[in-house]
């Protein structure tokens, strides 16, 4: 006890002193004159009033495609109309307006609008559509608000090919959701935010809608919990957070103090799914499962920060957040099997509470023009206050034994200590110096406590004018307390297994930058990353993980006529891991080797007169993955995981031809393809498993060629 | 303060007994240090007399030569806020160019003498300015709230300089515009350029997403410049029902969202790190669960097809639908 106190005030003491120091030698201000310069070549009043751009065109698509629009939101084969607006207004006294208005008839509208005083106050006003397309499918069920159910003629069987399926059974549906984001928020600033003692408000309100429809899997009692039968289903979502933050942020003198409310609200249109039960192989009554879905849930939490500058070198920042998240949901019946006894669970709702503690630290000291040094602690603490109770437990509609499971709310504090020391010598170089502790302790985990040291070293070398490296070495060491199965978790866990997040792991990282500008037209950078994991004791688990890659990046600016840009990147992932099947000793081996290459060139030019340009950019992705099982046993006739590939080539030519100074002309072509193999020649349908009934997809591959053309208007 | 003690706790020893060690070491050598420089900048400051000089007709005196014809065109300032003539925070209504620029009657001397830069402040990467110089100058108007991260932050320590990103003598600045913002940023994170190309990422390239939303450029309490305290709080911003807390949990989904999932590009589906059945293998061999090869047998059309519920569709989640945890009162093994 005594050692620790003795522990704290020294370090203590010692940053007493160096405040007190630095405080002392801060002699630096600026004495700055005060002007009454008139200026008869600025021009403002010429670059007040309104000024934009209207562009008016149309968008054409030559197909549908769903890896595409899984980017742009767009899916839609044929031509749209296509609006986008610009404008800016500024006038003498203060007052300013901002609208950015995009693609206002496609399904990814972005409006934006700033309005308010300068220096004064900011109104802001948004809308963003995030819509993204992820797979087309059909499938057996109709859905009403997630009450899915089968054709009245369904044939049940035990099997998936004996369900005499006829392309009349089914529905086409695509997965999709739309995200449609409002956002208002009000800044205020009480007086000239240049000056000291100048006080901030912001307030925000956002309500960000998700819809649309995505896959879930759905398990339910075969002839026995662990002969369940299951299907794919293609389910709802209509949900929405929404979001309030209040702020403010006070100055004075050498401080700064700010204190924020932050609340998130999420609330769940659907509380339950179900589905009817598509196989005759089922336990009594098992005719229709149901499942849950996220539970509605409200955060709050409050923000304290207070930075302090003892000085233009010395610097005090501390965070505190602390906040509740909490849920209250109605619980779902055990089961709605009508055969099963009428169970009473031991909560209506389980009045779930997690209470969380952040908090940040940090001192910096830029103790000479050479040296400096930086300390900073964290705290992360999630503490979970939910009930500890006994549920009966089911497996999809089975009643099993042990007849209960308790549930295990999950609580952990996260407490790192990271110090950094920086030194720059007299060359214009640069070497940094590290060191971070961290201490994680869980509650029902195999490891109750983990802790991890971790060093680097990185040093910044300019080695002429024109040519820069940096090269950056770390190394941290995971160990922690010993692993003991959590008792109550059935079945059991093999004891043998390490959990990647907990094991003991040695990881090395090395990064190596290196940036040549012989002029400042041409730049070329090029990046090494390598990086390891081995995993020690563990006999079962993720063995070693490597990452290595390497860039090479060319950018080439001649004139305002023409600039050029081209990459190339090439990754490497590769991991081992074993299992076990037999409850022992490992068995299995994976290794999988997943290699990326990212090929973009493009430029920029301007063809013969002034009033053309045209530019043109392309990007080619190829990936490839490679696992081989090996097992010093024999298991099974093993056969390694098909390779899988994919190849995704975006091309786009843009040209532009201004008219006159109002008015310009503009296209832009744009080509995607998408080709994967994710599963060889295997050819997936509904009834591919005999137990599991799949959607009838559709494979991916698609190329899709886009255009836009807009006349535009300047004013 | 029982936190602290715990931090402190008998294991933790030897590593804080070395770093006391460190930092008194460190904290000696300061004080001489610091008597050192403190001569220095006076004897630099007495150097400096002439350089500290500001012009005589202020902004007058730039646009002589720094008019629409020049290589780098500066009026735009002057349709934003830096250039407006009644904003009392605005550089115009100060030392106009020279509010941000720095005294500039040396710099407009030499220019006579057909020395065409030097003796002023500088904004870009590429400057002879000293970035801690330029991002000074920003920093003496735009300071508190998120700034009060920007020392020690990871821009920072970069020697990143705020022109780096921003422009200034433009209508709009890139950077702060949903539809441009991430063509910045990438310009120097090039690795994130080649990761937002593969199969699955979020919608950075389509600009329905930018940089910013997720991510604090100025500095923040959280690695790699987060907008939340943790990696999981600002993920939960935009997936709030991830959130919870439900009743039945996944402890490596409260712990880290990054245990599965990646943020900025993948070629697996959601984002996830490896094949889903690859991840769940990390950490489960179960007795009444056998932790089965990942094997291509498993697959339709061979032998062991039954077992292909493991390798297509949604792979283990075929059956554990609730991977985020379950709030069903019979979904402790997040099948409900």
């Amino acid at each position: 006890m005594s050692m620790q106190i003795i522990r704290q005030s020294l370090i203590f003491i010692i940053l007493l002193f160096n405040c007190s120091l630095a405080l002392a030698n801060d002699n630096t201000k600026d004495s700055q004159v005060n002007s009454n310069w008139r200026c008869k070549y600025c021009l403002f009043e010429e670059s007040a009033g309104l000024t934009g751009t209207i562009d008016l065109g149309i968008y054409f698509q030559s197909d549908e495609s769903i890896p595409y629009s899984k980017y742009t939101g767009l899916n839609e084969k044929g031509s749209s109309p296509l609006l986008n607006v610009t404008a800016k207004y500024l006038d003498l006294q203060g007052y300013y307006g901002d609208l950015i208005l995009t693609n206002t008839f496609l399904d990814n509208t972005y409006l934006n609008i700033n309005t308010g005083f300068q220096s004064k106050y900011n109104i802001n006003l948004s809308f963003n559509q995030i819509s993204q397309q992820y797979e087309s499918i059909a499938t057996v069920y109709s859905n009403n608000n997630n009450n899915l159910t089968l054709p009245e003629s369904w044939d049940f069987a035990d099997n998936t090919k004996d369900f005499n399926l006829s392309d009349s059974n089914f529905n086409n549906a695509t997965l999709s959701t739309v995200r449609d984001i409002w956002r208002i928020a009000v800044d205020y600033q009480l007086e000239d935010f240049t000056k000291d003692k100048a006080p901030h408000f912001t307030l925000s309100y956002q309500r960000d809608l998700k819809s649309g429809v995505q896959s879930s899997g759905a398990v339910i009692s075969g002839d026995n919990a662990f002969a369940a039968t299951g299907s794919l289903l293609a389910n709802q979502v209509d949900m929405v957070t929404e979001q309030i933050n209040a702020k403010v942020n006070y100055q004075f003198w050498d401080w700064n103090l700010s204190f924020n409310y932050y609340a998130s609200i999420f609330k769940q249109e659907f509380s339950a799914i179900s589905w009817q039960n598509p196989f005759s192989r089922q336990v009594d009554g098992a005719e229709y499962g149901q499942m849950s879905t996220a539970p509605d849930n409200t955060l709050n939490q409050l923000t304290l920060a207070v930075h302090k500058s003892f000085s233009s070198k010395n610097h005090l920042n501390l965070h505190i957040s602390a906040g509740d998240v909490r849920q209250d949901h109605t619980l779902l019946p055990y089961t709605i099997n009508a055969n099963s006894n009428e169970l009473m669970m031991p909560l209506t709702a389980n009045n779930s509470r997690v209470k969380t503690l952040n908090i940040y630290g940090k001192w910096l000291s830029q103790f000479s023009e050479r040296w400096r040094l930086d300390i900073t602690y964290k705290l992360n603490d999630k503490s979970n206050k939910t009930e500890v109770n006994y549920y009966q437990n089911f497996i999809a509609d089975t009643e099993l034994s042990p007849i209960h499971r308790q549930n295990s709310p999950y609580s952990y504090q996260n407490q790192s200590a990271n110090i950094r020391l920086q030194y720059r010598p007299k060359w214009q170089g640069k070497i940094e110096l590290g060191l971070k502790q961290t201490q994680i302790e869980r509650t029902y985990q195999s490891r109750k406590q983990t802790n991890e040291t971790l060093g680097w070293l990185k040093s910044h070398n300019n080695l002429s004018d024109t040519l820069s490296s940096e090269i950056k070495f770390s190394i941290a060491n995971r160990t922690g307390s010993a692993h003991i199965p959590v008792s109550f978790i059935a079945p059991q866990e093999n004891p043998l297994m390490r959990k990647f997040n907990i094991a003991d792991r040695e990881k090395i990282l090395a990064e190596y930058a290196l940036n040549y500008m012989p002029n400042d037209s041409l730049t070329v950078d090029l990046l090494i990353n390598y990086g390891r994991e081995q995993y020690q004791d563990s006999p079962i688990g993720l063995q070693k993980s490597q990452f290595s890659s390497v860039l090479l990046d060319l950018f080439w600016w001649q004139s305002e006529e023409l600039s050029l840009f081209a990459y190339i990147d090439i990754e490497q992932y590769k991991t081992s891991q074993t299992g076990s099947q037999n409850f022992n000793e490992k068995d299995w081996k994976n290794d999988l080797k997943d290699q990326t290459s990212s090929l973009g060139i493009g430029f920029e030019y301007q063809l013969l007169i002034p009033e053309f340009q045209l530019g043109f950019d392309m990007s080619f992705m190829h990936a490839d993955e490679v696992n081989t099982l090996s097992s010093d046993q024999l298991i099974l006739s093993l056969q390694s995981l098909p390779d899988f590939t994919i190849d995704i080539i975006t091309v786009k030519l843009y040209g532009k031809y201004q008219i006159n100074d109002h008015w310009s002309l503009a296209t832009d072509l744009l080509y995607h393809d998408y080709q994967d193999q994710q599963l060889d020649d295997i050819t997936l349908s509904s009834t591919s498993l005999s137990d599991y009934l799949l959607f009838e997809s559709y494979p991916l591959d698609a190329d899709v060629f886009a255009i836009a053309t807009q006349i535009s208007y300047n004013f | 303060m029982t936190v602290f003690k715990s931090f402190l706790s008998a294991n933790m020893m030897p590593t804080f007994l070395k770093l006391s060690l460190t930092i008194l070491l460190l904290f000696s050598v300061n004080i001489i240090l610091n008597k050192a420089v403190a001569s220095e900048v006076i004897e630099k400051q007495e150097k400096n007399q002439d350089s500290v000089a500001y012009s005589k007709k202020g902004a007058d005196t730039c646009l002589k030569c720094h008019d629409e014809d020049n290589d780098y065109p500066i009026m735009a300032i002057f349709s934003t806020k830096h250039g407006h003539s009644k904003n009392t925070s605005a550089p115009f209504t100060q030392k106009q160019c020279e509010s941000c620029h720095g005294p500039g009657a040396l710099h407009s001397k030499q220019a006579k003498k057909d020395i065409t830069s030097g003796n002023i402040i500088n904004f870009s990467i590429n400057s002879k300015t000293p970035v801690a110089e330029q991002n000074k100058a920003c920093l003496s108007c735009h300071k508190g709230d998120e700034r009060s991260h920007w020392q020690g932050s990871d821009h920072e320590s970069a020697d990143v300089p705020c022109g780096s990103c921003h422009v200034m003598h433009v209508k709009n600045d890139p950077v702060l515009s949903k539809l441009t913002q991430a063509s910045v940023c990438l310009s120097c994170h090039k690795k994130q350029r080649s990761e937002i190309h593969k199969r699955s990422s979020h919608p950075i390239k389509s600009k329905q997403q930018t940089c910013t939303d997720c991510h604090q450029p100025h500095g923040s309490v959280a690695d790699h410049l987060l907008v939340k305290p943790t990696l999981n709080q600002t993920c939960f911003t935009c997936h709030a029902e991830k959130r919870g807390p439900v009743l039945f949990q996944h402890e490596p989904v409260e712990d880290n969202c990054a245990n599965c999932h990646v943020a900025h590009g993948s070629n697996h589906k959601a984002l996830l790190k490896t094949r889903t059945q690859l991840i769940c293998r990390q950490c489960h061999s179960a007795a009444g669960h056998p932790s089965l090869a990942p094997s291509g047998t498993a697959l339709p059309g061979n032998r062991h097809r039954a077992l292909g519920r493991f390798s297509v569709g949604k792979e283990c989640l075929n059956c554990h639908v609730k991977i985020h945890g379950s709030n069903h009162p019979s979904g402790s093994k997040l099948l409900r």
